[in-house]
């Protein structure tokens, strides 16, 4: 539509069939810009309910079943088989999106092998677990890739994984327990991405450690404007 | 829909009042109310035409076009801290069973969602503290108290928990470690003094709710004399579009 025109006409003047239809064909024929659109005009009325600006998903396990982490690869948590923790949206983007990813859980009870290690870069996975999100996705060419969103990485026991301390190598009975996590990530997403899952998965620093993982979830929410 | 001409105006008609009435209709209409993406260029338009927000800070809340966002925070205010206590009914004190769930002060926030199933997003984060009970030994039975904090909300008047998002702080004894070998059941901190009694804690909750008016709050069954939160963070995110 862009600036539409107007005709002037004089008293008594016999207006044309194509000085009438001037205006009319104009805003039929043009499109909306910038110079139409006042500041502020548009509010919540305008944008539509059923095709949302924003996509989520998110996954609860509620249970009081434990998952014995024990692997020091990175492994999907899955409380209660077959339903692992995953959301899998199969959402395609439509245009450049921003992903925000939450997960959240509680730890429960902790089983360390030996002790929480000296503090040397040899000994830190003695005191550690993690955990991370990790998304599948097929790109707008069909490449199917994955991505760690976000990763958060504890203590099994209250000394700091990398202190350089040696006195005092705690044991079973210092680790923390019932304990929460928590963590956020973000990712720019290109247009036509699809995200395939994503997946809550956790390990174990130190092989023959124990952490129990009790509930956990995975909130997404893709922001495409 | 898009923009079409009602009427086409013809040298030597005579315009009747209808047509010339239908034509002006039909742009004030379009103008007015019926503009689609189709009638607008690419890349034209500018952030500036969405509304700006609406801050209505007695209650947190801003209210944009796209999401409403409520949250409180205290991370700059420290001392800002909701207390609980078990000892406002004794056997509380001294039962493994009871449950006595206080609202915590000074967390979450009423919500008013106007259509059915839309989408909420729960964000917290917290400071606790127990302190270590001053006449009752710490364990009924498996190690050091357990305070189990829950997301609620209420509506309508009824009370709705879940229980899926508990977490927990314990009793900040001093006890001897040696005395506190972790038990392979129940609920036991590990690590006594700091490690139990101060918990940072991390609560996500993404929620499909009806149409109403809901008080989000965490809620706590205390099993100690005092304690307190620091609610650093909570947020409450309601996506309208």
């Amino acid at each position: 539509m862009g600036i539409v025109g107007n005709q002037y006409f004089d008293d008594g003047s016999k207006p044309t069939a194509a000085e009438l239809n001037a205006v009319y064909d104009s805003v039929a024929a043009g499109s909306i810009e910038d110079v139409n659109a006042q500041v502020d005009w548009a509010n919540r009325y305008h944008f539509s309910t059923s095709n949302r600006i924003v996509a989520f998903d998110t996954f609860d396990y509620d249970g009081q079943t434990d998952w014995s982490m024990t692997s020091t690869t990175y492994t999907t948590i899955e409380n209660v088989s077959p339903t692992k923790s995953e959301v899998a949206p199969s959402y395609t983007t439509h245009g450049k999106a921003l992903l925000r990813v939450q997960a959240s859980g509680l730890v429960s009870t902790l089983d360390l092998d030996e002790d929480d290690g000296n503090g040397t870069d040899a000994q830190i996975p003695y005191n550690t677990y993690a955990f991370r999100l990790l998304m599948t996705i097929t790109s707008s060419g069909g490449g199917v890739t994955t991505v760690t969103l976000a990763n958060c990485t504890y203590s099994l026991t209250a000394r700091a994984a990398l202190t350089n301390s040696t006195s005092g190598l705690n044991k079973n009975r210092y680790g923390i327990q019932w304990r929460c996590f928590g963590f956020s990530g973000l990712y720019p997403l290109a247009a036509g991405d699809t995200i395939d899952k994503i997946e809550l998965q956790a390990k174990v620093g130190k092989s023959g450690n124990t952490v129990n993982i009790r509930h956990n979830h995975i909130q997404m929410i893709v922001v495409e404007n | 829909m898009g923009y079409t001409k009602a009427y086409t105006y013809v040298d030597n008609t005579v315009l009747s009042a209808t047509n010339q009435a239908s034509n002006e209709d039909g742009l004030r209409e379009y103008v007015n109310q019926e503009i689609i993406a189709a009638d607008i260029a690419t890349d034209t338009l500018t952030g500036e035409i969405i509304a700006l927000p609406r801050i209505i800070s007695t209650v947190y809340t801003t209210d944009f076009v796209t999401k409403t966002l409520q949250a409180q925070a205290k991370i700059r205010v420290k001392q800002q801290y909701a207390w609980f206590t078990s000892t406002t009914k004794g056997i509380n004190q001294v039962s493994t069973t009871v449950q006595d769930y206080q609202s915590m002060y000074d967390t979450g926030a009423e919500v008013y969602i106007p259509v059915d199933n839309t989408t909420v997003m729960i964000t917290i984060a917290f400071k606790a503290f127990a302190q270590e009970n001053s006449t009752v030994a710490e364990s009924p039975g498996q190690g050091r108290w357990a305070n189990q904090f829950i997301l609620q909300y209420e509506k309508d008047g009824v009370y709705k928990r879940y229980d899926g998002t508990r977490q927990y702080v314990f009793e900040n004894t001093t006890a001897a470690d040696s005395a506190l070998e972790p038990v392979k059941t129940g609920l036991d901190s590990g690590r006594s003094g700091i490690p139990a009694g101060h918990r940072s804690i991390m609560i996500t909750r993404m929620l499909t709710l009806d149409a109403g008016r809901y008080r989000f709050t965490v809620v706590l069954n205390p099993k100690v004399e005092k304690g307190n939160i620091n609610c650093q963070s909570f947020t409450i995110e309601t996506f309208h579009v």
